[in-house]
């Protein structure tokens, strides 16, 4: 028994379960002895680095979220970045996740195997975003009644799905833009990618190109995501105390509150910085195995990759997009103060969003509409997200305490978990 | 060895996918684990990681300007066939020099 008992808490740790995915793949790939324990070993670590970022980036927004419920009476704000929420949910739900994060990849590959989307989704950081989110928003799901193995199963079909099928819907525009269908587009924010790409033609007319446009120099700090999402959080934290009062201020962020909030911002996004390089590390193991595997089993598979393969195609469209995404998501935080809790959480301006899926419905709005699809594209696509941000927001409430002051962002995601929360509602 | 290191954003994606075509690539003109080492990076930190070789795309080659190594932009991140044609001739030249 003691052996089974050992063996039962040596499997239900999650970095040592992302660390078995990646010790398979590798020996799958017949790598040499050495480069598969060092790269075992490697993302062990790099999950263990990812879960010790979240607490930076909670301690670093706390204060912000106590000023804005407590003193602003502002409940349910929120700042959408996948990376942080991902890593605060491994806290609870860390072992499911990372099973479900192992089966998607796999139900990805039969699904491309057996049906007529041969797509491969390669983008390893959204997989286990989606498998965060359906595993997240099934688990507040009364009907399931926290079954872990209906959960784990139901989530992985639901994450494969969405990993085979969402590629194809770019597909029509990636031609437009990339000249070629050598690969699909594998970021989830397709839906207002297409829907971009989809109104752009009634709007203008891709000769009008955004490549045409001059842009000042100084706009290329808003190029770096980091960077961009640092200064914006010392805006709102600015904003927030200088609402608050300077005595509220103080006691959130120390007695010269303005010095507490630049390092606050600062440290936010010096947290995502830490959760990159562990998502980063965990990656560079386990989708080159993923990726040998599913060459092997579907040959004839399509790549569904990350969206700033698009952006070289055009660099100008991405800076439009990500802009009049900006505009998009501040028009939403404003309905959703206005709505006083009816549309959920309400969701500050994450630069991270703005910048990758703003930029590529500028893209996918530039290729058939010009910069005026560029514009309405990135619009409508940072109005979206944020609304639908919102509404999933409040859904994933009674898990976790400690998941207030983050949430999804990118549209797919908002899709989805607003579909689950709806039929969640339905079936209680 | 050569280092080699590959930029995007927030080094998580299209970093990852460049790294796996260099790496392709290199083992194609017969180089092994012993002549090369490709690492990911994000935009922000990549200062910081000082290897012989950058590969990035024009956006953010701007970026990495003032640095010491060797700057390469490709376009498309996938097609190992432009990652072969922008890198190998400067790879082989830091290569042989650092054997000596």
């Amino acid at each position: 028994m003691a052996i089974l008992n050992f063996l039962q808490a040596f499997l239900s740790n999650a970095s040592i379960l992302v660390g078995l995915m990646a010790l398979i793949g590798l020996l799958a790939l017949k790598k040499p002895f050495e480069e598969v324990v060092t790269g075992t070993l490697k993302s062990i670590l790099g999950f263990l680095v990812l879960n010790a970022g979240a607490s930076v980036v909670v301690g670093a927004i706390t204060p912000l979220g106590n000023l804005f419920t407590n003193v602003l009476k502002i409940p349910n704000a929120a700042v959408p970045v996948n990376e942080v929420f991902t890593s605060i949910v491994q806290e609870s739900l860390g072992r499911q996740v990372a099973l479900v994060f192992l089966f998607a990849f796999i139900f990805n590959i039969i699904l491309a195997r057996i049906t007529k989307f041969k797509y491969i989704w390669l983008t390893g950081h959204h997989t286990l975003f989606i498998a965060t989110l359906t595993t997240g928003m099934l688990w507040v799901m009364p009907i399931f009644n926290q079954n872990e193995t209906v959960i784990i199963i139901i989530a992985s079909l639901l994450s494969g799905f969405m990993m085979t099928v969402m590629p194809a819907l770019s597909m029509p525009f990636m031609k437009k833009i990339t000249g070629g269908d050598t690969f699909a587009m594998g970021h989830f924010g397709i839906t207002t990618y297409a829907l971009a790409g989809y109104l752009g033609q009634f709007v203008g007319d891709p000769e009008d190109s955004t490549e045409t446009m001059e842009f000042p120099s100084w706009i290329g700090f808003m190029k770096e995501p980091l960077v961009a999402m640092g200064s914006v959080m010392l805006i709102i934290y600015f904003i927030v105390g200088l609402l608050s009062g300077n005595a509220a201020a103080a006691e959130a962020l120390g007695q010269y509150w303005p010095v507490g909030a630049f390092l606050q911002s600062l440290t936010f996004a010096g947290g995502i910085a830490i959760i990159l390089l562990g998502v980063r590390t965990v990656l560079a193991e386990i989708v080159p195995a993923f990726r040998g595997i599913a060459e092997k089993i579907v040959p004839n598979a399509k790549p569904a990759l990350d969206c700033p393969v698009v952006f070289p195609y055009a660099p100008n469209a991405v800076l439009v997009g990500y802009l009049s995404s900006i505009v998009g998501g501040l028009l939403a935080m404003v309905i959703q103060l206005l709505a006083k809790g009816a549309l959920g959480g309400v969701i500050l301006p994450s630069m991270i969003i703005h910048f990758f899926v703003g930029g590529t419905a500028g893209v996918f709005g530039n290729s058939t509409g010009g910069r005026k699809g560029a514009m309405l594209g990135g619009f409508l696509c940072g109005l979206i997200f944020t609304l639908l941000a919102g509404t999933t927001y409040t859904s994933f409430g009674g898990l976790n305490p400690d998941w207030t002051g983050s949430s999804f962002g990118d549209t797919d995601f908002g899709v989805l978990g607003n579909i689950l929360s709806f039929v969640g509602n339905l079936l209680k | 060895m050569v280092k080699l290191c590959a930029v995007c954003g927030m080094g998580l994606g299209s970093g990852l996918l460049v790294k796996m075509g260099i790496e392709r690539v290199l083992e194609k003109h017969g180089y092994g684990r012993k002549d090369f080492r490709v690492e990911v990076a994000d935009i922000s930190t990549a200062r910081s990681m000082m290897p012989d070789i950058f590969v990035t795309t024009t956006e953010f080659a701007k970026s990495l300007r003032e640095v010491k190594a060797e700057v390469i932009t490709v376009k498309n991140l996938f097609d190992e066939n432009e990652i072969d044609s922008a890198i190998m001739d400067v790879f082989e030249k830091i290569h042989s020099e650092k054997k000596k």
